[in-house]
């Protein structure tokens, strides 16, 4: 595992181009563009004001960088570094800004949700939707860039309109069955949109492409219902996590729920391998042999940080990489190998705990409170549809793994702090993780590892993600950012 | 009691003595036999003077206990009858003496009366206390039973106040979020209509516009131009949106129907393997019921049979409910077969058990037995090895670490080092054994070429002896020489080795051009691979191609000795040698 140098950033915003080849990130009203593996500078834009928002074309041949406080949205060419595009939205605001499936269009939203504004950069077009509903997730395009789903509101009933992104041309526009309409998301083959209400009631509405209701699903009624909700990658399977803690499958064929899967505070399923993360000074071995696997891996990193201290004595440590060795250890327990990723500054990584009745911290919300802190917030499929990742607002510090092959629960990661990020490896079966300290979390199914960021100064990872290659990642941290470079052949599988 | 009883033994003692003292003193005076009193007793009740008097009064009182009389009056003088006294005094020591008896159990008996009576009294005493004391108890439990009573009325009326409360506060819900409703729809309404107003002034609004600026407009992504808005751009988009409507339906049967088809096909084997199983026990019929059983059977199977082949067959073309059914049919028929099976063997199995249980479960018993003993050790020695494996780890990590946990490293590395050369080691040992044969027959086939040169030598003698005599042109000779060559081969192979001549003939046709080739020296220097081939064959080589060319690398003969040995030894190989020897 190497690491790159730091460099700054702000508002967290850094974004790989689709196609995988630079990096674009914003300080302050600056935007640099970088090639990914050199990360030479390739460009460099300025904009009228601090970046608020940025993306990339689908193409990446653009950048869009939006300053909402202005109303305004400058988009950049790669191509040609001196073309420019400056779109104002004038007094009527701005609250947000994307690129059409196609780079060519830009979709901005106006303050209050007036109307949703669509520019062409073909042409001078400008075309406007009316009624855009103000909710978690009112707007989706299908992973094909066909088709756009908006949700709108008129005449306090919710409706959601369909739009072929082509011309945008309204393909459907339909009534939904809810009362008031949270969110929409297209399943990821286009042809399902799965609608969801409000969290006061648990309703989730499946509806075919041309607008037929395929379905609808209520686990419960009067609590607090749905809280998220994503679609496997195959369109297999629907995750629904809700305020009760737990996560409900739905299958595709007949919608009916498969399975659900709860948070328990105490972990009984001996199948299930937790992982906790314990704060401690690496000591050389104790006389229990039991735990003789962690003492091996810290006398790795006994070894290995002599190694560091000596390069620190004879080189420059900041600006070469850090090259780092994954140790597969064959004293492994029960699973099969495992990994441990040890860079120069390595921490133990998890431990391994066999017993099962494992206790997790949960805090109680406060009842009194909206929005209470509990209930299943975050949901993510990993790229094969193999693995869902879950966490539970309660048990902030623990991401749940669970297999979706066996239906049951894989891996339990506990750690010392809340969870702020988590991200699937988009091409293996891997799982990224960090929580605002300065170590990275990985976790796949022979193992789990923690790597601390070797940078100084207190890098604190507060968000990731993943190079489309699934190679590299890039950490944030608060005011700066830096690449990881995973070792692809030392990797398993 | 003991006092009780001892009064009571008292008082009747005392009085009755005092009663009965003159008849006691009467009747003791002989039982007790004391001459000195006896002149004294007689003297205060009979005197001489008053005898009959007293005579008399005896007389009269014996008479009166019903006794004869002692004295009779008027037939004698005042002589006692001694006999008829003594005989009266025995009956009254008698009488007295039963007289004392019953006493006795009259005694004995009034004191176990009064005993009775006392513990009579005691427990009657103590029945009075427990009526009490139940009574007390009813009535607490009948005041406690009250109060539940009271309770349950109270807790009564407080469910239906709740009920009611519960019911008054779904309907102010109910009437709330009504109105909360209501009044959203309302807000909402203003807010859209404040919306609409907004929109139309920022519209309206001259000063700051809404703007784009673009130095020069892009193409499309796709590179085509925008298309106007027409009738036909929405059908294209409706037919598009069916299409790809359609392809996900299809695709999404298409997986169904393979499912279908795995899901068929497991069904089936399921099916035949159930048929396997319960076949076999056709031939062993018992009685009639088994008999007709397998009738049954068979019948069954035939249909089933059909239903195999047919529902493969079927199972595109017939409609779903048509083969369902079949499927469904012929399953419950094999299920209900299996279970009657079962059930079958069930019984057997139970009356094998009662017949031979004695026989037949000692000997597994003692083998489970020998069987666990011996696993256990297995274990014992398992745990052991583990055990001194981690000590010995710990000794390893316990150890300074740096180059002591390097070297365990590399120990581990070496470990697997070494079992990846083991296996290394066990392929060479096998190629070695290839070679080994390969060698053999390379000896056994340079054997052959030595004969063959001979053979070729002579053959040469006589060639050039021809040439030599006479002298034509070459062109004519040549050819019938060559054949003459080839038979020469044909002739002295079958000599030298078992080898048939069939095979021979087909293998020696390819040789022909490089007969006509090689010199000499070519021939030695295949023959002094002889010596060479050994080494060579220790060389790893893996695979056919390997070895060729290698041969090839050393001489163009050998390879094609290899072939023509192998095509001698083993038929099927005849294509490749030709081949092979063509390529040459």
């Amino acid at each position: 595992m190497n690491f790159s140098e730091v460099f700054k950033q702000s508002n967290q915003l850094c974004k790989i181009s689709p196609d995988g080849k630079y990096l674009a990130t914003c300080v302050q009203y600056r935007l640099v563009v970088r090639d990914v593996n050199t990360l030479q500078i390739l460009h460099l834009y300025t904009c009228l004001d601090q970046i608020v928002h940025m993306e990339w074309s689908s193409d990446s041949l653009f950048i869009l960088c939006a300053m909402y406080k202005r109303g305004l949205v400058q988009v950049w060419s790669l191509e040609q570094p001196d073309w420019h595009c400056k779109i104002d939205e004038g007094s009527i605001g701005l609250v947000s800004s994307r690129w059409s499936p196609d780079g060519r269009h830009i979709l901005n939203t106006t303050e209050f949700h007036l109307r949703v504004t669509v520019w062409s950069l073909c042409t001078k077009a400008v075309s406007y939707i009316k009624y855009p509903k103000a909710c978690q997730k009112g707007m989706d395009f299908s992973r094909d860039g066909c088709y756009m789903a908006l949700a709108e509101r008129r005449d306090c009933k919710d409706y959601v309109s369909v739009f072929v992104c082509d011309d945008w041309h309204l393909l459907r526009h339909f009534e939904t069955e809810t009362q008031d309409l949270a969110g929409l998301e297209w399943s990821p083959n286009g042809c399902v949109l799965a609608v969801w209400d409000s969290c006061l009631e648990y309703k989730v509405l499946l509806y075919s492409l041309d607008g037929r209701l395929l379905s609808t699903y209520s686990a419960y009624e009067w609590s607090l219902g749905v809280k998220s909700l994503t679609w496997s990658t195959s369109s297999q399977f629907l995750a629904i996590g809700s305020y009760d803690e737990k996560v409900r499958i739905l299958n595709h064929i007949t919608w009916k729920k498969i399975t659900e899967f709860e948070h328990p505070a105490t972990v009984n399923n001996p199948k299930a391998v937790v992982y906790k993360e314990v704060e401690r000074r690496p000591t050389v071995a104790s006389d229990d042999l039991s735990i003789h696997n962690i003492s091996m891996g810290s006398t790795l990193f006994n070894t290995q940080s002599k190694c560091a201290a000596k390069d620190k004595e004879t080189g420059d440590l900041r600006d070469c990489y850090f090259k780092v060795m994954l140790c597969k250890s064959k004293f492994g327990g029960k699973r099969n190998s495992f990994i441990k990723a040890s860079p120069l500054l390595l921490w133990p990584a998890l431990d391994e705990i066999y017993q099962p009745p494992v206790q997790i911290p949960v805090v109680k919300p406060d009842p009194d409170r909206a929005n209470p802190k509990i209930g299943v917030s975050t949901l993510a499929f990993s790229s094969d549809s193999r693995y869902l990742a879950t966490k539970n607002d309660s048990m902030a510090s623990v991401v749940w793994v669970w297999d979706m092959q066996k239906l049951s629960l894989e891996a339990v990661l506990e750690h010392t702090s809340a969870v702020r990020c988590f991200q699937w490896d988009p091409r293996r079966p891997r799982l990224a993780l960090c929580t605002g300290n300065a170590k990275l979390y990985l976790w796949s199914p022979a193992g789990c590892v923690s790597v601390q960021v070797p940078t100084e100064g207190g890098f604190q990872v507060q968000s990731l993600s993943w190079h489309c290659s699934g190679d590299s990642l890039i950490l944030l941290g608060k005011e700066q950012l830096c690449l990881c470079y995973m070792d692809t052949d030392q990797e398993d599988n | 009691m003991p006092e009780s009883s001892l009064q009571v033994k008292d008082v009747p003692g005392g009085p009755f003595k005092c009663r009965m003292s003159p008849l006691r003193q009467l009747s003791q005076s002989p039982g007790l036999s004391r001459p000195g009193h006896t002149p004294y007793i007689l003297g205060a009740f009979c005197t001489k003077d008053n005898v009959p008097e007293c005579l008399s009064y005896v007389n009269q009182e014996v008479s009166s206990l019903g006794l004869p009389p002692v004295w009779t009056e008027p037939g004698r003088s005042s002589e006692l009858n001694v006999v008829a006294v003594l005989n009266s005094m025995y009956d009254l020591i008698q009488l007295h003496c039963r007289g004392l008896r019953t006493l006795e159990d009259m005694e004995a008996e009034q004191l176990r009366s009064s005993s009775n009576v006392d513990f009579l009294q005691l427990s009657n005493t103590r029945l009075k206390d427990q009526l009490e004391l139940c009574k007390r108890e009813n009535t607490g439990v009948l005041e406690r039973e009250r109060q539940l009573q009271l309770k349950v009325k109270s807790l009564q009326n407080c469910l239906k106040t709740e009920k009611e409360e519960v019911q008054k506060l779904q309907n102010i819900i109910a009437s709330r979020a009504s109105q909360y409703n209501h009044d959203m729809k309302r807000k909402e309404r203003e807010f859209n209509k404040l919306k609409e107003r907004l929109n139309q002034l920022l519209v309206d609004k001259k000063e700051k516009k809404q703007a784009i600026e673009v130095l020069n407009y892009i193409g499309r992504a796709d590179g085509k131009r925008s298309l106007w808005k027409t009738g036909k751009t929405e059908s294209k988009h409706e037919g598009d949106m069916y299409k790809t409507l359609l392809s996900d339906y299809d695709s999404r049967q298409k997986e169904l129907v393979l499912e279908n088809a795995e899901l068929r096909k497991v069904l089936q084997q399921m099916k035949r393997d159930m048929v396997s199983i319960l076949s076999p026990k056709k031939p062993s019929p018992r009685g009639e019921k088994h008999e007709d059983a397998t009738i049954l059977q068979a019948d069954s199977e035939e249909e089933e049979e059909q239903e195999v082949f047919g529902s493969s067959k079927d199972s595109v073309e017939l409609s779903c409910v048509h083969a369902r059914e079949k499927l469904t049919n012929s399953i419950r028929l094999q299920w209900r077969r299996l279970k009657s099976h079962v059930e079958r063997l069930d019984s057997q199995a139970s009356l094998a058990q009662m017949g031979e249980r004695t026989n037949s479960e000692a000997v597994p018993r003692e083998a489970h037995e020998q069987e666990m003993e011996r696993l256990k050790l297995e274990i014992q020695q398992c745990k052991d090895f583990i055990h001194t494996q981690q000590q010995l780890l710990q000794q390893q990590l316990s150890a300074p670490c740096d180059e002591e946990t390097a070297s365990l490293l590399n120990d581990c590395y070496m470990l697997e080092e070494k079992e990846r050369l083991k296996e290394e080691w066990k392929t060479l040992e096998e190629q070695r054994k290839n070679f080994e044969k390969e060698r053999r027959t390379f000896t056994e086939a340079a054997i052959r070429l030595s004969h063959e040169r001979k053979a070729f030598e002579e053959d040469r003698a006589t060639w050039l002896k021809h040439q030599f005599l006479n002298l034509t042109p070459f062109a004519d000779q040549k050819k019938p020489q060559m054949s003459k060559s080839k038979s020469a081969f044909s002739v002295s192979e079958p000599e030298d080795s078992e080898v048939s001549s069939h095979s021979q003939k087909t293998l020696s046709t390819p040789r022909c051009p490089s007969v006509k080739t090689p010199s000499t020296a070519e021939l030695y220097r295949s023959l002094c691979l002889i010596p060479q081939q050994s080494p060579n064959t220790t060389k790893p080589k893996r695979k056919d191609s390997c070895t060729q060319e290698s041969g090839v690398f050393h001489n163009g003969d050998v390879p094609d000795q290899h072939a023509l040995w192998n095509g001698g030894e083993d038929h099927s190989d005849h294509t490749l040698n030709g081949e092979h020897s063509g390529s040459m």
